[in-house]
Formats: structure tokens, C-alpha cells, sequence
């Protein structure tokens, strides 16, 4: 469901080529619960919103669902694939500040026929019923990445790209999104960006990223 | 969530920079619904006041001693009376505001004075305006401040004038120059005491050309009038018609300044604001993007932000602007209040123009928002 061929990506900072990604090469499938580790400015963010339809590599291919090559789509088709397949999750949430914990939610579900329902249901099983009405600021560290990780599973997508989600977190509500992550993998694939040591329970796959390589172990 | 739902909720969200963009569209739009509204009472106290300067245009006849005319003030010669309907029968000409006046000396006891007679004021075909003078009524006359102190006459008198007795139906207060020493009856009255039925010796107009930088206006004026009377000499009151002109010029240039100011300016505050919206939101527009929102609903939301922002401003501002000329509008323009009426038209002109006006403002900020690299916003973490 995720085929890198030869993925590569070069930056130029002040005048001089930086490889933030070198000729990457992977297969990924339904059930893959992936670990992609890796110190700070190894790769692994640009890995993921490479893969996201983010950011376009300086070579290779990029396929996700049926979709060959992502790049070769436009803009337009590419907001499109994101939207149904794709689901992000960030360190720093990026929740949207005016608005309550459903309406963050059903941000990720605006492709659904009837979000309401199905918002409702991701809020009762990450646990935030109690603050269904409350904006970002009146939320915890912990609850605001739960918002986050119920918006990318809102849009029931194929994949879901997590950027250290747990990197703010203490450990019981790392543990609520990494379980929610883990039941998500059983129709999905979960790609998790992380740079600690400790590698969550459910993660089947680990890939080591240095210096724009990655290899699995 | 619709795009509609989400700019709501966030121009509820920071009201602060809602409260600030939309205060300038609505202060644009109600300084320019004041502005228009009262624009007419404007124009009309001007067109008023540089009326009130008087006739710049005397027609003469030819033969006319210009020696004599510049020393007492009038002609020395006549022409028929019906030079005026000649002239007020011919179209498109660039004059108006016509009247046939007969002036001379009288003496009454051992006083002389002016004696002038005013027809009814014409105006050529399809130009009919309130009229500058209002002509003097048949057996009555206007008598000047230093007539009435001289020979003791004073409003209501039933007074002899050549053996003409006439009613004194005015008593103009001092004006500083010969009108004081003048008696205005109609033109017949006039003519039956000079004795000079049927004639006139000027015909007196008021210019409508406004100064053309590329013509001489004499010269256009003297052929106009010429070709129609061929035996008159046209003088044109050089400092009353440019003072005229340039005042009606220099008020509409000023009142289109203004509007321009106005408008620049609150398009480039609105621009700001969305400018400063558009930074502050860039981490949430790259969500947006990661979320698979695409270009156009990027752009939707700010431009759609600006829309709304401009047909609340158009509401506001119109019933602002409109009240603010209702009420302070007659105490500045006191004789022409009348002028200064609500226009609903202007309200619906707001409706349509100010949103686009506002999303015009707004259209690098929403490019801004549309070029910016998800990518690299999302990676600042």
C-alpha cells in the first residue's frame, strides 16, 4: 500500500546541498505498525511528509493506495488523496485554537457523508467526552494530542503519519495514542517518526534513518 | 466542516483582528456614503455661492462706446428686446441663466441715480433653472441703501419716479457698490420711464464652460453668441468666470481625492490586517493542507474572510454613513439640506462593491497563504 523507489531529497541551506533523504526504498503494508527512528534532523520528518504528498522528492517515486506515484498528480488531486487516505499526526498537535475539541475532530472528517456521528464516536473512545466543547487552550498536553490522533483517524484513511506524537506526552496518555495508533493498524498502516531509544509495544517494523538512509532492522 | 463554518468560527475566534479590519471597511464605507450623500448639497451650496458671484457675461450692442460702458457701468446704445428670445431659442449653447436688462440715469428731485430694469430670466432650450434674480414685479421697484436713505423712502412707500408712481417692494441692504444707488424695476416699467419701448441695452448671462484648458472660452462664447446676434459685442467678466470655474474644478477635484484617499487607505489597512491574519494562521493553513484541503479552499478562506468582513462593513457603513449625513449634514450645508436624502441605491452599490473591495485587498495575502510551503510549516516544530 506504500511503495518508495529510490526516494531521494536534497535541500540547499545557505549555498550548500544538504541529503535529507538518500535513494529510499520501501514496501509497506495493511498492518504494518512502522517505527521510523532516528536522532533530530536525520530524515525522518521529511520521510513523512514526502510520503504525506507533502513535499516533493528530488527523485523517485512515490505510491500510496492504488495510486502509482502521487507527484504525478496535480495539486488538486493530490489535496484529494490526502484527504481520503492520508491521516498526520504531529509532535506540536497544530490544533486549530477557535475551535472546541469536535470541531477540531470533524475537521479530519469533512469527506464523510455524516462526520456528527463518527466524531462522536472517535471522542468517546480516545476518551474526551468531558471536553468535547473545550478550545486547545483548556486542554492538557495529553488531551490535545488525543484530539490530534482522533482528527487523523476521523477521515478513516489508509495510513496514518505520526510525527513523535508522543514526545510531549507523560506516559499514560502516550499509552491511550499509541493504543488507539495500534487498533487503527489492524485495517492500516501506522508510520511513526520517534528519536527515543524505547520502542513502543505494537510496532512490527523498525527502520534505523541517519543521515538520510534508511534501514531496516 | 464547510469553508463557510470554519471562516465564521475563526472570525469569532481572534476578534480582535476581525473587529480591526472590519472597522476600517466600515469607516471607509460610511466616510464615503456621508461623502455622497451630502456631495449634492455640496455641488449645489458651490453652483450657490459662485452664482452668488453674479453675472460674467454682458452682451452689448456693437456699436456700444466701451469708454462709456467701463465709466458708468452701461451700454450707451440699444437693441430690441427680442434679442433675448433669440438667443434663449438657440440649443446646446454654453450659457445660461439669461436676462435683458435697460440701464440709465434718473434723476429724482435733485438726487441722481440708477434706474435698471430686469426682464424675466430665460434659459435656452431644455436648461431651465431656478432662476439668479427674481424679476421685479410690474408698479414695483428695489431700491438701494443709500436711495432709501437719501430721498427717506422706505418699504411699502407709494413713490413717484419720473411720473411713474411706483411701490417700493425692497429695500436692499448696503452692498459697497452702485447697487446702492440703484432703483430695480421690470423691464416694461423701466423702458416706460426711459422712455425706450421695446429696447434694451444688455443682455447679462452666466457662463456654463468651466474653463477649457485647450480653448479660450471668450472665443467660443463670442462666436456662439455672435452668429446669433451679429450686431452685439460680448464682455466677458474674466475674474468672476475663473474664480467660478476654478472653485466648481477645484471642489470636485477635492471631493475625488477624498474618496480615493479613503479608499486607499482602508484598502491597504484591510490588506494588512489580512496580511497579519494570513502569518498568524500559517501553521493552521498548513494543516489545512495536510488535512487535503486544496488551493481553492485555502484561498476561499481568505478571501471568503475578506467578503464577509466587507458585507458586514457594507451594512454598518451605509446606515453609519447615512445617519451621520442626516444628522450633521443640514448644519453644514444649511441652505441645501434639502439636497442630503437617503439613497437606497447606495446601499445595494455597498452591498455588491464593498465585499469585492475587501477581497480585492486581500488578494496577495490569499496567495501568500495559497504559495506557502505546507512543508515547511509543519516541519518547524
Amino acid at each position: 500500500m506504500i511503495r518508495l523507489r529510490d526516494v531521494s531529497k536534497q535541500y540547499s541551506i545557505g549555498g550548500s546541498a544538504v541529503t535529507a533523504l538518500d535513494a529510499v526504498s520501501m514496501d509497506l503494508n495493511q498492518g504494518d505498525f512502522v517505527c521510523l527512528r532516528g536522532p533530530s534532523g536525520s530524515g525522518k520528518t521529511t520521510l513523512l511528509l514526502t510520503i504525506g504528498g507533502m513535499q516533493r522528492p528530488t527523485s523517485g517515486t512515490v505510491g500510496v493506495a492504488e495510486t502509482e506515484d502521487i507527484y504525478a498528480l496535480g495539486d488538486r488531486a493530490r489535496a484529494r488523496l490526502r484527504a481520503h487516505h492520508i491521516g498526520f499526526v504531529f509532535q506540536l498537535f497544530h490544533l486549530v485554537p477557535y475551535l472546541n475539541v469536535s470541531g477540531n475532530i470533524a475537521l479530519g472528517a469533512r469527506n464523510r457523508g455524516n462526520p456528527g456521528e463518527h466524531v462522536d464516536a472517535l471522542i468517546d473512545r480516545l476518551r474526551l467526552g468531558h471536553r468535547r466543547y473545550h478550545k486547545p487552550t483548556q486542554l492538557s498536553a495529553g488531551e490535545c494530542q488525543r484530539v490530534a490522533v482522533a482528527r487523523a483517524l476521523a477521515s478513516q484513511p489508509d495510513v496514518i503519519l505520526a510525527d513523535e506524537p508522543t514526545g510531549n506526552l507523560d506516559d499514560e496518555n502516550a499509552s491511550i495514542v499509541i493504543d488507539a495508533l495500534a487498533e487503527f493498524c489492524r485495517g492500516g498502516i501506522v508510520l511513526l517518526a520517534t528519536h527515543s531509544e524505547r520502542e513502543p509495544e505494537y510496532v512490527n517494523r523498525a527502520f534505523d534513518v541517519s543521515g538520510g538512509l534508511v534501514k531496516e532492522r | 466542516m464547510t469553508i463557510i463554518r470554519l471562516i465564521c468560527s475563526e472570525l469569532y475566534g481572534r476578534k480582535t483582528t476581525f473587529l480591526l479590519s472590519a472597522l476600517a471597511v466600515t469607516a471607509a464605507v460610511a466616510l464615503c456614503t456621508s461623502f455622497v450623500l451630502t456631495e449634492a448639497a455640496n455641488q449645489r451650496e458651490t453652483k450657490r455661492l459662485m452664482r452668488d458671484l453674479g453675472f460674467n457675461l454682458r452682451v452689448v450692442p456693437a456699436a456700444t462706446d466701451m469708454n462709456h460702458f467701463y465709466l458708468t457701468g452701461f451700454s450707451d446704445q440699444t437693441m430690441p428686446e427680442d434679442s433675448l428670445d433669440r438667443l434663449a431659442a438657440v440649443k446646446n449653447l454654453s450659457y445660461n441663466h439669461l436676462v435683458s436688462v435697460l440701464h440709465g440715469k434718473i434723476e429724482v428731485g435733485d438726487r441722481e441715480f440708477l434706474l435698471l430694469g430686469l426682464s424675466e430670466e430665460r434659459a435656452p432650450p431644455g436648461r431651465a433653472k431656478p432662476p439668479m434674480v427674481k424679476a421685479v414685479e410690474s408698479s414695483q421697484i428695489h431700491i438701494g441703501s443709500e436711495v432709501a436713505k437719501q430721498m427717506q423712502w422706505k418699504k411699502g412707500d407709494k413713490v413717484d419716479v419720473n411720473g411713474h408712481p411706483l411701490q417700493i417692494a425692497r429695500c436692499m441692504p448696503e452692498m459697497g457698490s452702485t447697487d446702492d444707488v440703484r432703483i430695480v424695476g421690470s423691464l416694461s416699467d423701466v423702458q416706460k420711464i426711459l422712455g425706450l419701448n421695446n429696447q434694451i441695452n444688455e443682455i447679462k448671462a452666466i457662463d456654463c464652460l468651466c474653463l477649457t484648458p485647450a480653448d479660450n472660452p471668450q472665443d467660443i462664447l463670442k462666436a456662439e453668441i455672435t452668429r446669433t446676434l451679429p450686431d452685439t459685442r460680448v464682455v466677458m467678466l474674466s475674474n468672476i468666470a475663473e474664480a467660478r470655474a476654478r472653485q466648481r474644478q477645484t471642489s470636485d477635484r477635492h471631493a475625488k481625492f477624498v474618496v480615493v484617499a479613503v479608499i486607499f487607505v482602508a484598502a491597504a489597512w484591510v490588506g494588512v490586517m489580512a496580511l497579519i491574519n494570513t502569518r498568524q494562521r500559517a501553521s493552521e493553513i498548513g494543516l489545512f493542507r495536510a488535512l487535503g484541503y486544496g488551493s481553492l479552499s485555502v484561498a476561499g478562506l481568505v478571501l471568503g474572510r475578506a467578503v464577509l468582513i466587507g458585507l458586514l462593513a457594507a451594512i454598518i457603513g451605509t446606515a453609519l454613513g447615512t445617519w451621520c449625513a442626516m444628522t450633521y449634514g443640514p448644519s453644514i450645508f444649511q441652505v441645501t439640506a434639502r439636497a442630503i436624502q437617503p439613497q437606497p441605491t447606495l446601499f445595494w452599490y455597498a452591498i455588491l462593491a464593498t465585499p469585492l473591495f475587501a477581497a480585492a485587498a486581500s488578494l496577495i495575502p490569499a496567495a501568500l497563504a495559497v504559495t506557502q510551503d505546507p512543508a515547511q510549516v509543519l516541519r518547524r516544530q
